[in-house]
């Protein structure tokens, strides 16, 4: 009777974990979108990216609040000489490689003193790392971690006179207490590369069959690349058609209604649209290289033996992907073509060169770099106001195709150059939105 | 015993003794048994040498405050180690709790403390599930737990879709706003005298409430006794099983309160808690701090002892600037230094 009773209480824990899984759904994503046929495309998409900001990575806001009452440790004494306290995610992929090496160079040629710790993506060591630079009192702080979960910590720097400059995968709200948080317009560099690839690809009337090698579905980078890349690919291929969206604003809302369908339910048939997505694979363990590559392409490739595109989500990823597609067979440029809406490494540009790549979306971390030293410049050195710039700066992108490669292809270099851009406040950028022009 | 006497009465000693029960306990010994206490007073020593800014009250706040969570899961993973067992599945537990809150208050209309209930509630059915498994069906900890950790890894996944939530009170109801804001104002904030943030005081409370319940309760003693003779205590009429089984809900529901208390500091949730540290910091501070992988021994005072090794040795290289990756070299090594010397002591101990 006793152990009776006990499976009686296994199964009723067993019961209610699975509970939690069929009440799931109503976790952080859209879902459908309301209908209501009165209202613009823009507003309606506005009304998507209230409901799941992740998967609009880079969509420039509709309004932006003022950030001036917001404490983010302004203003500061001038010096010259600053020590910077930088807590990165990685210094395991040319990404971050480049980024902690284009800050270093500026501060061995500034005579500033760089303290560099690695988070591993870590969020409780990301937090200790910025709370030992506070301790340390360092003049500022580079953040590159979970951006959410480090706002008290950003808040105990500001209040202790130290400047925050996030750089993240996702973007703060108007009353985070960082100067700015850097980072990729992902969805601006997926829609440019899915535009170029519908050009390549899409014929009049015809549909393709669509793979995606993602590092993790949910996270910010995959949700706006990947969102992106069918909005771009649908605006393009509906040109194509002779029945041309009446702007982009259209496409970014019917690309996410398929996209949240596909991310959801791993398959997406849409052919009157021009795309089939069949499946995703995706890393183990969120690790965009190339054996991040393999894990998220090795069962995709398997099961579907008659893809005609491969989205492999970031070209670090491209080595593994490339490594199972010749193993399958599969050989890329030729009977499978690839796309990549992120980063523009050697190696990647290097394929795109060869032809095995169609277009890589270009997101270079030197910017984000840049972007955070000159910041720091303009606070500390040249005493200028920063306290209003607005909460996400996203860094220019495009695509990287076989017609301007060799722009953006340095030998030299793990990643693509980057293009430059300037620092925006609250006031220019609420001044220079247009309700009736295309987002990008 | 007479010449020993005769010894201590004529001072004429070789070595430092001193007599503990039955027990001569030479300086040797002294430093064997207690090599976790002086490794953390060794370690205290040399940070404030390394660093001027080690005993500044701003970075030993920070120390408390970053093992607040570790501190409470390593009393439920000592709580399993005690019976014979181990729970690698509370890292996926704390990453469990930390995203129902969010998911129950902003997606369910839950207020909070229902949704702190219930979280713990089903973390403990987790635990139950762990300990019936492992105590009932006699299946292997590690291998059930570590098995768990997927499935309820993959539970965390399915309900957050992979995504952040920031727990933000402008997207719930009116009615339930203040009290979410008390809860993270609990776990973001200090006590307005001397500074201290709310979570030590909490994590102290639990571990005082540990350490009686270990050494003044029968519950506390027969747990102990359940991982150190199994068989002695079956045959004495007491059901083990129990004592297992209580373990791994006790072990679970802190690794959900560990999680809620995650939420709170941060401000929201992410599923990749689940990814966290957490077990194996538990493990190796109960380990370090005495415990035995095999079961029967280990203290609630040494397993925080051990626990502030982990977190210190992380700090001090932070505050003296010592690179990422030899930062995990020189942690294992300490670590295994520390093990190497419980080692020595087992076996002498067993001679």
């Amino acid at each position: 009777m006793k152990t009776s009773k006990k499976l009686i209480a296994g199964i009723l824990a067993i019961s209610l974990l699975f509970a939690l899984i069929g009440c799931g759904g109503s976790s952080g994503g859209g879902g459908a979108a309301p209908v209501e046929d009165n209202r613009s495309a823009r507003d309606k998409v506005y009304d998507l990216i209230e409901k799941d900001l992740t998967a609009f990575n880079g969509i420039p806001a509709k309004v932006l609040q003022d950030r001036s009452g917001v404490i983010k440790g302004l203003p500061v004494e001038k010096k010259d000489k600053l020590t910077i306290g930088y807590t990165t995610g990685s210094l395991g992929s040319p990404f971050f490689v480049t980024m902690h090496k284009a800050i270093e160079e500026a501060c061995a040629a500034e005579g500033h003193t760089l303290i560099t710790q690695v988070n591993n993506f870590n969020t409780e060591q990301g937090l200790a790392d910025m709370q030992a630079f506070i301790v340390q009192g360092v003049d500022i702080i580079f953040a590159n971690t979970d951006v959410q979960a480090a706002s008290a910590v950003f808040r105990e720097a500001s209040e202790a006179g130290i400047p925050v400059i996030a750089t993240s995968n996702q973007p703060v709200n108007y009353d985070s207490n960082v100067i700015t948080d850097i980072l990729s317009g992902s969805y601006k560099s997926g829609f440019y590369v899915g535009e170029y690839t519908a050009k390549q690809m899409h014929k009049k009337g015809g549909s393709i069959k669509v793979g995606f090698s993602v590092i993790q579905i949910g996270s910010g980078d995959t949700e706006s690349r990947g969102n992106g890349f069918v909005g771009g690919y649908l605006y393009a291929a509906r040109e194509i058609d002779g029945n041309p969206y009446p702007s982009k604003w259209e496409a970014i809302y019917d690309g996410y209604t398929i996209w949240r369908e596909f991310a959801d339910k791993r398959s997406k048939s849409a052919p009157e649209l021009g795309l089939e997505l069949l499946s995703y694979g995706q890393t183990a363990n969120s690790n965009p290289d190339a054996p991040g590559g393999r894990e998220a392409t090795e069962d995709l490739i398997a099961v579907l033996p008659n893809l005609d595109l491969l989205v492999v989500e970031c070209d670090p990823m491209w080595p593994g992907a490339e490594q199972v597609l010749r193993e399958n067979n599969r050989t890329p440029g030729v009977d499978i073509q690839i796309a990549c809406p992120a980063d523009g490494t050697r190696v990647g540009m290097e394929a795109l060169m060869r032809g095995e790549i169609i277009a890589i979306g270009n997101n270079s971390s030197r910017m984000n770099a840049i972007g955070m030293m000159t910041i720091a410049k303009n606070i500390f050195i040249d005493g200028k106001d920063m306290n209003n710039i607005v909460a996400n700066t996203y860094t220019p992108t495009l695509a990287i195709t076989k017609e301007n490669v060799a722009e953006f292809y340095n030998p030299d270099d793990d990643l693509a150059m980057g293009m430059a851009y300037e620092l925006q406040t609250v006031d220019a950028y609420n001044a220079s939105v247009s309700p009736t022009a295309d987002p990008f | 015993m007479s010449n020993e006497n005769e010894k201590l009465t004529t001072g004429a000693q070789t070595e430092s003794t001193m007599l503990v029960g039955a027990r001569k306990m030479t300086f040797a010994t002294f430093v064997l048994e207690y090599n976790a206490l002086i490794i953390l007073v060794l370690l205290v020593v040399a940070s404030a040498i390394i660093s001027p800014l080690f005993l500044t009250r701003n970075n030993l706040v920070n120390i408390l405050r970053q093992q607040t969570s570790y501190l409470i899961i390593a009393m439920g993973m000592l709580m399993c180690l005690l019976t014979g067992g181990i729970d690698l599945s509370v890292a996926s537990t704390v990453g469990f709790g930390s995203i129902m809150i969010t998911q129950l208050v902003l997606f369910n209309g839950f207020g909070i403390i229902p949704a702190i209930l219930l979280t713990l509630l089903l973390c403990a059915c987790i635990g139950a599930l762990n300990g019936f498994l492992v105590a009932y069906l006699k299946m292997a900890p590690f291998i059930v737990t570590l098995a768990m950790s997927f499935g309820i890894q993959g539970v965390v996944f399915i309900i957050t879709r992979g995504m952040n939530q920031m727990l933000d009170v402008n997207k719930i109801a009116e009615s339930s706003r203040a009290l979410v804001r008390l809860y993270m104002n609990f776990g973001q904030n200090s006590d307005p005298f001397i500074r201290l943030p709310w979570r030590v005081y909490l994590t102290a409370l639990i571990v005082l409430f540990f350490w009686f319940l270990l050494k003044y309760t029968s519950f506390g003693r027969l747990s102990t006794a359940t991982g150190s003779n199994p068989v002695a205590v079956t045959l004495a009429g007491i059901n083990i099983k129990k004592y297992k089984l209580t373990a791994y809900i006790i072990c679970s529901f802190l690794g959900g309160l560990a999680g809620i208390l995650i939420t709170a500091s941060n401000g929201s949730s992410s599923p990749s808690t689940t990814g966290g540290d957490y077990a194996m910091t538990a493990i190796a501070g109960t380990i370090l701090g005495g415990a035995d992988l095999g079961g029967g021994k280990g203290s609630v005072p040494f397993t925080v002892v051990g626990i502030f090794i982990m977190g210190m040795i992380n700090n001090i290289m932070s505050l003296s600037n010592v690179p990422a990756y030899p930062q995990w070299c020189v942690k294992a090594a300490i670590i295994i230094f520390a093990i190497f010397l419980r080692s020595v002591v087992n076996a002498r101990n067993s001679r």
